[in-house]
């Protein structure tokens, strides 16, 4: 570019800008793209703290690490009853704040790798402190009195009953063998039989909370395992005081099913 | 006026005047001009890539954080402008670092030393001709830094990656070139 090209240039540029009426975009459009950025990434931070706690309270009030204890057999009925669902929408929240996040200075000024983590960490503590502080346990408790419905498809269910294991309280103890209410009030007849593993010297009455593991037959749940989990306070209970008990049953006995 | 820094000039033209802007094309169109020019090889098209990348600077003046380097933010316009016209024509004569034997790397220092500037010089005069063939991602750093004389840290502003991979990308960069000007007959 020779001295000549470069006063053209400019002459041009600055002819242009006068004949177009070419002026500055509005400082205010670029503090809102500025707090659009800055309120995305706040916003997407958050709803990924809040899903991720959601995923905590879930697994803390269905107990679904209680499965585990079973040992092989739970397995299976733990990963059916893990949050997945809550887990993939907090990661995707953390995704879109990673995103965010990439267009600031800072995310080729540090090691962005290291940003990311740290954000990572924060989201799960943040996450894990919810969980903890018993915030979920109130506002379930206001959804339940219809009080926030906007929540109910967050805090409404505490499920219990899975393809592979379920948790609910005994209702009934019929012939050996028990019906079990879940939290969502749907009764279900497990089948006891001398292969099901139970707690040394365990009985079962009516009112106690159990969990099962095991598989559907048609409309009974023939329970390979059982455990109770009364307040999460006992797993295994010794003879009871003067409340009609469980037994095992033995093998070939009659199955009367509920419907 | 030729007193200001760039950052003054531009709290200047968004205060009213605008045609001090004029100082900030006579500043810039120079370096822009070769930086565009190198790294989209169309002398052609660079004057008009130039047009609107001070067109595009004017009218995002507001959005210039006048705490930062002026330079950096009008080298990203150009950079931008400069990939966006690399991407419309679609340019297929790129060279796979994959076909390149892997090299190990230790990032240089940023303080030039005497022998580096003489390299400096020594590498522009020979390796015009074999730039056109190198991956934009290479030849961005390698222009930026052998004929525009930014330092890492402005690259890493202009490109908005660690500094730390400014210096592979040069180092790699070199390293890739040297072998398209041998293949060229370019010693």
């Amino acid at each position: 570019m020779n001295e000549n090209n470069k006063v053209d240039l400019e002459a041009r540029i600055m002819k242009r800008i006068k004949d177009e009426g070419i002026s500055f975009r509005s400082k205010y459009i670029f503090l809102a793209q500025k707090l659009g950025l800055g309120g995305g990434l706040a916003l997407s931070l958050i709803l990924a703290i809040l899903f991720l706690n959601l995923a905590f309270f879930t697994m803390k009030v269905s107990r679904s690490l209680e499965f585990l204890s079973f040992g092989r057999i739970g397995i299976l009925a733990f990963l059916e009853s893990f949050p997945y669902h809550w887990i993939l929408i907090g990661l995707a929240f953390f995704v879109v704040a990673s995103m965010i996040f990439s267009r600031y200075d800072i995310s080729y000024k540090k090691p962005f790798k290291k940003l990311l983590a740290a954000l990572l960490l924060l989201i799960f503590v943040a996450g894990t402190a919810l969980a903890l502080s018993g915030i979920n346990e109130a506002i379930e408790e206001k959804v339940a009195q219809g009080k926030i419905p906007v929540l109910r498809p967050f805090y409404g269910r505490r499920g219990g009953i899975g393809k592979r294991g379920l948790v609910g309280e005994v209702v009934e103890i019929r012939n050996g063998n028990l019906v079990v209410e879940s939290g969502e009030k749907e009764k279900v007849f497990i089948e006891l039989t001398r292969n099901t593993l139970l707690p040394p010297e365990s009985d079962f009455k009516v009112g106690d909370r159990i969990r099962v593991v095991g598989e559907w037959d048609g409309k009974k749940f023939c329970a390979s395992a059982l455990m109770l989990t009364n307040e999460g306070r006992r797993l295994m209970r010794g003879p009871g005081r003067g409340k009609k008990r469980a037994t095992i049953p033995p093998a070939n006995s009659p199955v009367i099913l509920i419907s | 006026m030729k007193d200001l820094s760039d950052e003054e000039l531009v709290e200047k033209i968004r205060s009213g005047n605008n045609e001090l802007y004029a100082e900030i094309v006579r500043r810039y169109q120079q370096k822009l001009y070769h930086y565009l020019r190198y790294l989209t090889n169309r002398p052609s098209e660079a004057e008009d890539l130039l047009q609107n990348v001070f067109i595009k600077a004017y009218r995002s003046l507001f959005g210039f954080d006048t705490r930062k380097k002026f330079s950096s933010w009008i080298y990203r316009i150009a950079h931008n402008e400069g990939l966006n016209f690399l991407k419309k024509t679609a340019r297929k004569k790129q060279i796979s670092l994959e076909s390149l034997e892997n090299i190990g790397f230790s990032p240089k220092s940023e303080a030039d030393s005497v022998e580096d500037a003489f390299i400096k010089e020594e590498i522009r005069e020979r390796v015009k001709q074999c730039l056109d063939e190198l991956e934009a991602r290479y030849r961005e750093p390698l222009v930026l830094y052998y004929f525009e004389d930014k330092s890492y840290r402005e690259i890493s502003d202009i490109l908005r990656v660690p500094a730390k991979t400014v210096g592979t990308f040069i180092f790699r960069g070199k390293r890739i070139l040297k072998t398209i000007c041998e293949k060229k007959g370019v010693s």
